[in-house]
């Protein structure tokens, strides 16, 4: 037994000791009574201990006040948010309510926008187009029938109120029809569409019968198609020069001026590449202006011009290259315009100057030529021209020329080459058609197809080899018997018959009264449907003020079985009217009188709904879809145009007939009403070349340009419409035969009935202005939220400061910024179009997880309530965003808040970031920042997202907003740039201060001297010397892409005119804002009667010898002896000098030649005197010696 | 009326399809039933999320966690604040000394150390109200209701042996007024054993002293206790309980 351990027990019972201690305790309290009595009293006490401390000390607890003010101590050193305890879960509470809410709201849309549908016995049929012009009329084809059950068919319901509506949302539309069905169950539904309701709109249809009524909402379009006229000074340029292209734009259905809407400007070179793209603002009258300077290295080849104005673009090409122009024009005539084979040819070629004076004694070389690909020459003729620069050549032709297989002529080339008497040649080619058979048949059914059994016309179009309409007798031989016809003055005969079969075969002869003959067979197929229409206008060309009658026949479908034929009138994809007309023995006949609204081209459309199709279709989905496919559904298309009843005319006058060069022509542009002109005076050498007859701008917004290709061979629609009235009716039946076979094309949108989801509007309209209530509130309380939130720690004020000194610095550097973030902007949409703001979007949502993650870990509140409410307000604002592009636009007040509180979220974003900033959250405060700046770009894109463009975006998203305060702060920043030729008040002034430019500018560019003068011999205009250096040779004198007339129509041109010897031609393009065009064209004579012209190629190398030939015009009535002396320089050396003395006689032409070489690379100016007895001339020329 | 909407593979996605998922909730069952077993089988305190966690969650930037060990703790530290003090003003003071010095350590105090965060905070809180004792302030109110709530002690059987329930308060009461009457030193030691439970080993890091001093003060302390207790009942003449030599 070992020593006591009185020490251990109490370690013992609290479990404190060692294996080994414990054994050894254990050990001696086996033997121990004494230690073992004091081991139960240690565990007694212990067991006291732990209860009497239990009780004691258990209810002991924190007293509440002290916990509360401890805490609060405690929570001031956990982070400097005491917002935090104030708002320690209502963060929580207030993202659950906001998430609550837009569910409810999102449900509640669902509701609105699909709510169940109620069908009635009576059913609605709506065609028409969902894309309609302001301002114009706007008709639609509405039937009223009763639904087809399996018992009775479907039949109009006469007497049902018909009510359209229009207006930005179904709820604001207003009344824009009322009426009542006829017995056929329709009404002519026209209405004006209102000038002020421009792009996405509703379109609501009520019908009320007492079968049930049926309310039917269509979103339309409202906008304005365009018409570009793109023209430019020339067709054909030089390296260096300067392109002048104008385009004048109208609207397509009013034909009226686009007054003030930018015109996009692109130039690509022959590669494709863009050159130069500019947004140039188009004045009242739709027109503006463009030039692009070709630099001198510019790449040959062919350049297209683009303007666009929305969806519509014009192009224009050009050639640019370094052609030479030519020196003389040269004229060919025949005495026939086609020859049979073996036919003798009698002609003549006349030769004339540009300033009009003849080419005298040239040498004429005329060959002919046959045969493609490898021509054969056949024909040879020389000679020379006479004192009128004419000569006359006789020539037969092969025998076996034009004897081919076919009827079609062949092409003999004529090819004429005229040497004058300086050596200049110049050439023409003529193709002359030789044809074995006179008269050239051809033959169009009126509907490109024949329908069997109704009456079908078959144009018969006769005409001469060379195009020209033949006046002949005709024999139709069909199904065995033969019928006498005879074509008018346009070759034209309308055949009039029923096929049977399924293909018919014609045997046409016609004879002139020449007796030339010709014959032709043909066989024409049948249309196999069973049920047919054919629609047939009486005329195809109208004027305002007519009567159009048309009528429609019936084929094949038995005499009960319709009832009425329907005709729409589309013009520019838009119904202006609708008429209906009762099916009497196959035909119905309509009359529509033409006003003012139904100018340019008219496709008019017939149909004809069937009963049996009717009841067919509305037994499965109750749409009447599938009518259009139905074969029994038949309609047909005709195209007429309406004519203008008038146009502006343009008349020039001048104050002299010829001018001498470096003089100024006075002239007058006078137009019977005040119009802008369009003005460009070019050399005519070079305005020969231009491809479009000055008709063709009148012709080109009359028609659609599909239109213009259908053309029927001989057949000239500008001249067309322009034309006399006695062959009124010959043209007339000439582009029924150019257009008689029109595909049916026109309805947009358009086929409804009862059964399509009825939209409640009125609630859409409520809804979208309580999220718009909604929208303002939400970053009020943002802004509460980081006021507070940001208040306690002290940074609120600091964070404003830099939010506000952060605005300024953009203010100061607005034209940067606007540049650099406009651009970038811009460049983003470029390139990823629809994408950037979605790009946008979801740099935003990342942005705002990042927020979100940051809120929770820190137990932000402040930064958590602002990413639930941003969350909400985007979600909100998307809902209301979409809420609106269908129609539920919010009043405009409450959208004029919704604009302003969208820039006070913004700004409480960003002064929510600079604060977190400030207070040491330096990540999460600038992605607050930016997520703040991001939301700008957000809305901005909105408007140009397809299916979001709507009022509210268009504000929200309008740039300026943005960027205006910003440019107001700077002053004019923004500030637009005056257009500088806008002197409305002073035509004579605007003209007088472009005529200069346009002249300065263009000869810099070609033709100015070099920037050395020769020291000597400057002839320059001193005194008693009549000719001063001519050295200022523009190709374009003048060019104004829009002059405005006085009141009178008065415009007067001060035109110093250029150094050239030439005639100028003026072209002045008139257009009033009216929409009304005029053209005239004015030649300027300019010449004198002594003068030389310099010709060397316009680059050199350095050290080539050159030779310059000078050549000599003398149309002075006495024989000169004339000194030509080039003027020394130091950059070329002389190799041979020119003759001494040349002898000119009167109306001489002469040459003479000195060789030079050139010393010094650059460019410089090669002078050249003439002078002969009291006569004199000086001719500086451009050069460029390349090293 | 209605076109019918077909479904072109009507009940395409029966058999494969369900194959992988059948699979794929057998796993997730395991899992979550894994995860459990884990936490239950984890020191926890209440229920709750273990201390230690909480720690790291301050550590890491979640003010949130440092209001949990505040609210697991505070009363607590506030007992033992009180037993030291016996003033429940200077009590409340040291507990918010305390807990703000903890707040301020807190950053730098290494859960995987050898040392529990009890016994730290215990230590903070001994240190706070030795410091605080230096003032000497007279006990207060609340001092004397913990013995009048010992005089109230309800037994555990009332109606079957009122003697013994009067027995068992005087005796509690006696012994409550031998631990007032030990030294600060003893008091501590007894205290951070019976109501908070430490180790030796724990108590030692608590005071800062050695595990021995530990011993041999309960030691000395029980001994104490005992010879109160002794007194006391001779005190009321009644030598029921049997002495020791």
């Amino acid at each position: 037994m070992g020593s006591h351990v009185v020490m251990e027990l109490l370690a013992y019972l609290d479990g404190e000791l060692s294996d080994r201690e414990r054994a050894r305790v254990e050990a001696h309290l086996a033997e121990c009574s004494r230690c073992t009595a004091e081991l139960e009293q240690l565990r007694m006490l212990r067991r006291e201990l732990d209860a009497t401390f239990d009780a004691a000390l258990s209810p002991v607890r924190l007293p509440a006040a002290a916990d509360a003010r401890i805490r609060d101590r405690l929570r001031a050193r956990t982070g400097p948010r005491p917002l935090w305890r104030l708002w320690q879960r209502r963060g929580l509470v207030a993202q659950a309510l906001l998430a609550v809410c837009v569910l409810v709201f999102v449900f509640a849309t669902q509701q609105t926008i699909s709510p169940p549908l109620p069908a009635g016995p009576q059913e609605t049929l709506v065609i028409g187009q969902d894309r309609l012009a302001p301002g114009s009329q706007a008709a639609l084809r509405v039937l009223v029938h009763t639904a087809a059950e399996a018992a009775a068919p479907a039949a109009p319901i006469e007497g049902a109120e018909i009510v359209v509506r229009i207006g930005r949302t179904p709820g604001l539309a207003s009344i824009a029809y009322t009426g009542r069905t006829d017995a056929n169950g329709t009404a002519e539904v026209a209405f004006t569409v209102p000038e002020d309701l421009e792009g996405e709109a509703s379109l609501v249809i009520e019908t009320s019968s007492a079968g049930g009524e049926d309310r039917i909402v269509r979103p339309i379009t409202i906008t304005r198609d365009y018409k570009l006229f793109l023209s430019s000074d020339k067709s054909a340029y030089r390296p260096g020069q300067t392109i002048r292209v104008r385009a004048l734009t109208l609207d397509a259905v009013g034909l009226r001026p686009a007054a003030g809407k930018e015109i996009a400007f692109t130039v690509f070179d022959p590669a494709g590449r863009r050159l130069e793209h500019r947004m140039v603002p188009g004045s009242d009258f739709g027109i503006a202006g463009f030039d692009f300077s070709l630099p001198p290295d510019a790449p040959h080849g062919q350049y297209a011009l683009q303007a666009a104005l929305g969806d519509t673009i014009s192009e224009r090409l050009v050639d640019v290259g370094a052609y030479e122009l030519p020196a003389f024009r040269v004229a060919v005539e025949t005495g026939r315009t086609f020859y049979g084979p073996g036919q003798r040819v009698t002609g003549f070629v006349q030769a004339e100057c540009f300033f009009g004076k003849p080419v005298a004694d040239g040498q004429v070389t005329l060959r002919g030529y046959v045969g493609a690909p490898e021509r054969v020459q056949v024909v040879q003729v020389l000679g020379d021209t006479d004192d009128q620069g004419r000569f006359e050549f006789t020539f037969d032709l092969p025998p076996s020329l034009g004897r081919g297989a076919t009827e079609e002529p062949v092409s003999f080339d004529l090819e004429v080459e005229i040497a004058d008497m300086a050596g200049q040649r110049e050439g023409i080619r003529r193709v002359l058609p030789v044809a074995a058979q006179p008269i050239i048949i051809s033959a169009v059914p009126e509907n490109g197809l024949l329908e069997p059994n109704v009456e079908n016309v078959i144009f018969i179009l006769t005409s001469y080899p060379d195009g020209r309409p033949a006046q002949t007798a005709l024999k139709v031989s069909v199904d065995g018997r033969e019928h006498l016809l005879s074509t008018g003055p346009y070759g034209l005969a309308e055949f009039r018959h029923v096929p049977m079969g399924s293909s018919t075969r014609f045997h046409i002869h016609a004879r002139d009264a020449q007796e030339a003959e010709g014959d032709a067979a043909f066989t024409v197929e049948s249309d196999r449907a069973p049920q047919t229409l054919l629609l047939r206008a009486e005329r195809a060309v109208y004027e305002v003020g007519d009567t159009l009658r048309a009528e429609a026949l019936l084929g094949g479908v038995g005499e009960a079985a319709t009832s009425s034929v329907y005709l729409d009138v589309v013009r520019a994809g838009q119904t202006v009217a609708t008429l209906s007309a009762p099916v009497e023995d196959g035909r119905a006949v309509f009359a529509l009188d033409l006003d003012g609204t139904m100018i340019g081209a008219l496709e008019l459309h017939a149909y004809s709904v069937l009963p049996q199709v009717v009841r067919g279709s509305s037994g499965d989905d109750g749409s009447v879809m599938n009518l259009w496919e139905d074969s029994a559904f038949v309609q047909d298309a005709r195209l007429v145009v309406v004519k203008a009843p008038r146009q502006v005319a343009v008349a020039v006058t001048a104050d002299r007939e010829e001018y001498r060069p470096g003089e100024t022509a006075y002239l007058q542009v006078q137009t019977d009403r005040p119009a802008a002109l369009g003005i460009g005076v070019v050399d005519e050498s070079v305005y020969a070349i231009e491809t479009q007859p000055p008709g063709f701008a009148r012709a080109y917004f009359l028609l659609e340009r599909e239109f213009l290709e259908r053309q029927a061979p001989g057949l000239d629609l500008p001249a067309l419409l322009d034309a006399e009235a006695e062959i009124q009716a010959a043209q007339d039946m000439a582009a029924r035969a150019a257009w008689a076979d029109v595909p049916a094309a026109g309805f947009t949108l358009s086929v409804q009935s009862v059964a399509e989801p009825q939209e409640d509007t009125d609630a859409q309209v409520v809804l979208s202005n309580q999220l718009g209530l909604l929208l303002v509130l939400l970053p009020l309380i943002l802004s509460a939220v980081v006021a507070r939130g940001l208040g306690p720690t002290g940074v609120l004020g600091r964070a404003l400061r830099r939010v506000a000194v952060g605005g300024l610095m953009l203010c100061v550097a607005s034209p940067l910024v606007a540049l650099v973030v406009g651009g970038g902007m811009w460049g983003l949409w470029a390139a990823i179009g629809a994408g950037a703001p979605v790009a946008i979007l979801m740099v935003v949502v990342v942005l705002w997880g990042g927020l979100t993650i940051h809120g929770w870990l820190r137990r932000d509140t402040r930064v958590q309530l602002a990413t639930g409410l941003l969350a909400a307000y985007l979600a909100l604002g998307g809902l209301l965003v979409t809420l609106a592009a269908r129609g539920g636009d919010p009043h405009t007040v409450l959208l004029a808040l919704i604009v302003v509180t969208f820039l006070l979220a913004v700004a409480a974003l960003t002064t929510l970031g600079q604060g977190l900033v400030l207070e040491g959250w330096r990540r999460s405060g600038w992605a607050t920042t930016l997520l703040g700046l991001l939301l700008i770009p957000l809305v901005v894109y909105l408007p140009f997202v397809p299916g979001l463009a709507s009022g509210l975006t268009w504000s929200v998203g309008n740039p300026t907003l943005y960027a205006g305060p910003v440019g107001w702060l700077v002053g004019c920043a923004y500030a637009p740039t005056e257009e500088p030729m806008e002197a409305e008040s002073s035509p004579e002034a605007a003209v007088e201060a472009t005529a200069v430019p346009a002249e300065l500018t263009e000869a810099p560019a070609v033709e100015e001297p070099a920037p050395t003068p020769a020291p000597t011999a400057s002839p320059a205009p001193s005194a008693g010397e009549p000719f001063p250096l001519r050295q200022v040779f523009p190709e374009t004198l003048y060019w104004n892409a829009e002059a405005l007339t006085d009141e009178d129509g008065r415009l007067a041109l001060d035109l110093p005119l250029s150094d050239n010897v030439t005639t100028w031609r003026l072209t002045a393009l008139a257009s009033t804002q009216d929409g009304e065009l005029g053209v005239a064209s004015y030649d300027i004579v300019v010449f004198q009667d002594f003068f030389i012209d310099l010709s060397l190629p316009p680059a050199v190398s350095r050290g080539e010898e050159v030779v310059v030939t000078v050549t000599l015009y003398n149309y002075l009535p006495q024989a000169q002896i004339v000194q030509i002396e080039p003027t020394p320089d130091r950059w070329y050396h002389l190799v041979s000098p020119p003759p001494q003395a040349l002898t000119l006689h009167p109306n001489d032409v002469a040459t003479a030649r000195f060789t030079i070489r050139a010393e010094q690379s650059g460019r410089f100016s090669l002078q050249v005197r003439a002078a002969g007895e009291g006569t004199f001339d000086a001719v500086a020329r451009e050069v460029t010696v390349e090293q | 009326v209605a076109v019918s909407a077909q479904n072109p593979i009507p009940h395409a996605c029966g058999g494969p399809f369900r194959a992988f998922v059948i699979p794929l909730g057998w796993y997730r069952a395991c899992v979550s039933a894994i995860s459990f077993v884990n936490r239950t089988s984890s020191d926890t305190k209440a229920g709750g999320v273990p201390t230690e966690d909480l720690i790291r969650r301050f550590q890491r930037g979640q003010p949130r966690a440092f209001e949990a060990l505040y609210d697991r703790f505070k009363d607590y530290v506030y007992r033992t604040a009180f037993f030291i003090t016996r003033n429940s003003g200077d009590a409340e003071e040291a507990v918010q000394e305390t807990f703000l010095d903890v707040l301020r350590a807190l950053p730098n105090y290494r859960v995987e150390g050898p040392a529990r965060f009890e016994t730290w905070l215990y230590r903070v809180t001994v240190n706070r109200c030795r410091s605080r004792m230096r003032r000497k302030s007279l006990p207060s109110a609340d001092w004397d209701d913990v013995e009048e709530r010992l005089e109230r002690i309800p037994g555990s059987h009332p109606n079957h042996d009122p003697e013994g329930v009067a027995l068992r308060r005087e005796r509690a009461v006696a012994l409550w007024q031998a631990v007032d009457g030990l030294s600060e030193a003893h008091r501590v030691v007894v205290l951070l054993r019976y109501q908070q439970e430490l180790s030796y080993g724990e108590i030692a890091q608590a005071l800062g002293i050695s595990e021995g001093t530990v011993k041999s003060r309960l030691y000395y302390a029980h001994r104490k206790l005992r010879q109160q207790l002794q007194a006391a009942e001779g005190e009321l003449g009644e030598e029921k309980v049997v002495g020791v030599t």
